[in-house]
């Protein structure tokens, strides 16, 4: 359902993976940005971008299995550039401004202690994508989406 | 193009799927009950040759006879080649006897280790800003990052390999000793099929400097009985204990001398599940990727006689005999002036089509086929699994009823209709109203 409202809104983007990334899941956690990575060496997009959607999607599927109710992790493209949406289920963020600074982070102890939450995902999938956006506030879903252009 | 070294005995291979399922670049297909490599994915790990139940795929050596049409052959000679021999065996003896085979001069490949020691550390020192830096140490893992991971090449450490640099000084040495370089051939020992093909088809570098390779295998029986006959060495070797250790697991990390997170990783497997968890920015921290293709390292190479763990606990043992410094000839070599040529380039063998809006349509394809494969990934279509088979259809080069299970489905409905056909009766006979 929710994969196909984002390929009405933009139709220009063709979706090539859609998968549900679960809840505090962190054994399975990356296997989406792998297939996404998979998928684009097969399309022929340069190395540069590859490795900018590996980290902003990697991130950005972290990011869902530490702080969400679980959700969706998707990835279009079209030539020259690669569209990943990442939306949740909720609790959504309370302060989306404080959320994007370097090291904040609302992760519980024994996740920190895991060594994920250090407060760098936002920031860091903002800084590998040449467009970012979130729409968050408490109470309801995140959606983040992310833009890499590709200049070979 | 014949620049890979991995082959197949056409006579023995009875088609079986044995090794398309551990090609780590789906790189094969069975075809007419006979494997076929795709060239351009192929990147020589040698997995298939260990694989393969009929011994029917092979490494394309060269044999022992090559070295006769050079007046001064050179054996580079492996330390993983230490590892095949009893233990206890003087590494001295054993060079002896590569000389009594017919070779004029013998190099030990762990001297080139030696020297890669201060080439890394001072690369390691240079290069702040990339980390973790990825050793080019075994070709295999090089060509897979070109074939799988191209966005990591620029970690790849940029510098000639042990056997490299000894082949280097080797030739300079001799010419400058008299020697006419036309008549020196410089032949590698080699542990495995990639070292093959990289002596053959170096990386980072347009031209050869190692005229050929012969599999340890090959020369092993012959030279095990001259070794067993000798008493006294004619040559000696020289390297040090991390030289020789250079060819097990974890060897080149511990070379490093700063206090570096380093991780040594061998094997295929694992080695592409931290290749990826890099590729995503998961190992943070880590400033050293020693990846070998081979288990316990180029020892575990898939042209050696011995086990490779028991290969590895021999050259382990013995390096303990031996000191951990050695007076190198060249004194300290740096990097710079053994690093290659070009960087190491993406091999874009993966790609569904070169123009992007073809490649997309044919990904579109390859999804909608999967949909309607089985998923069971049993390999009996002769691709390594359902997605292969759907890509290779959409590429033209298979057909879906080369699914037994899509092809036994067509089958029923067809012979259901033909049931049903064969009850039909004409309106003239029949007797329903």
């Amino acid at each position: 359902m929710k994969a196909k409202k984002a390929k009405e809104k933009s139709p220009n983007f063709t979706p090539i993976v859609n998968v549900e990334v679960n809840k505090e899941d962190f054994v399975h956690a990356g296997e989406g940005s792998s297939q996404i990575k998979a998928n684009l060496l097969k399309l022929g997009y340069s190395p540069k971008a590859i490795r900018q959607v590996a980290v902003a999607s990697y991130e950005a599927e972290l990011n869902i299995v530490i702080h969400s109710l679980g959700g969706w992790l998707e990835c279009g493209v079209r030539p020259g550039l690669i569209r990943i949406i990442a939306r949740d289920k909720g609790p959504g963020i309370a302060d989306v401004e404080k959320a994007m600074q370097k090291g904040f982070s609302t992760a519980p102890p024994h996740i920190q202690q895991m060594g994920f939450g250090a407060g760098m995902g936002l920031p860091n999938m903002k800084s590998c994508c040449d467009d970012f956006s979130i729409e968050s506030k408490a109470g309801s879903p995140t959606v983040i989406t992310m833009l890499i252009k590709d200049e070979g | 193009m014949k620049s890979h070294s991995v082959a197949l005995e056409k006579g023995r291979c009875v088609g079986c799927t044995a090794c398309i399922k551990s090609c780590p670049t789906q790189a094969i297909r069975v075809k007419k009950r006979m494997a076929v490599i795709t060239e351009a994915r192929c990147i020589d790990c040698g997995e298939c040759i260990r694989v393969c139940p009929k011994y029917a795929k092979i490494a394309n050596t060269m044999d022992l006879e090559a070295i006769r049409e050079y007046r001064y052959p050179v054996a580079l000679v492996s330390p993983a080649l230490y590892g095949q021999f009893p233990l206890g065996t003087d590494s001295s003896l054993v060079l002896s006897g590569l000389i009594e085979m017919g070779f004029k001069r013998v190099v030990d490949v762990a001297q080139g280790a030696d020297y890669l020691e201060n080439m890394i550390n001072g690369y390691v020192e240079d290069h702040p800003d990339i980390r973790p830096l990825i050793s080019a140490g075994c070709p295999a893992v090089s060509r897979l990052i070109a074939v799988r991971f191209p966005e990591l090449a620029e970690n790849v450490i940029p510098i000639f390999s042990p056997a490299e640099i000894m082949a280097k000084l080797t030739r300079e040495k001799m010419i400058k000793e008299g020697y006419p370089s036309k008549e020196v051939g410089i032949f590698y020992l080699a542990p495995c099929t990639a070292e093959v093909t990289a002596a053959r088809n170096p990386l980072g570098m347009d031209e050869r400097i190692i005229d050929g390779s012969i599999s340890i295998s090959d020369v092993f029986w012959p030279l095990f009985n001259i070794v067993k006959g000798l008493k006294v060495p004619i040559v000696n070797s020289h390297f040090s204990a991390k030289g020789l250790r250079w060819s097990c697991i974890g060897g080149e990390a511990k070379m490093l001398k700063g206090n570096y997170s380093t991780l040594a990783v061998d094997g295929l497997g694992p080695l592409i599940e931290v290749l990826e968890a890099l590729s995503m920015g998961r190992l943070q921290g880590i400033d050293y990727i020693e990846g070998r293709a081979c288990t316990c390292g180029c020892v575990g190479g898939v042209l050696n006689v011995e086990n490779s763990y028991v290969a590895r606990e021999i050259v382990r043992q013995t390096s303990r005999l031996l000191k951990t410094e050695v007076d190198m000839e060249e004194g300290l070599l740096n990097w710079q002036d053994y690093q290659w040529t070009h960087n190491l380039q993406y091999q874009a063998a993966l790609l569904l089509d070169e123009k992007p809006e073809v490649a997309m349509l044919k990904l579109e394809a390859v999804n909608d086929i999967l949909r309607k494969l089985p998923g069971m990934d049993c390999g009996a279509c002769g691709a390594p699994n359902c997605r292969a088979l759907a890509e290779d259809i959409v590429q033209d080069q298979a057909d879906q009823m080369d699914c037994v299970f899509v092809f036994r489905d067509r089958v029923t409905s067809l012979a259901e209709d033909m049931v049903k056909l064969s009850r039909k009766l004409p309106l003239s006979i029949s007797e329903d109203v």
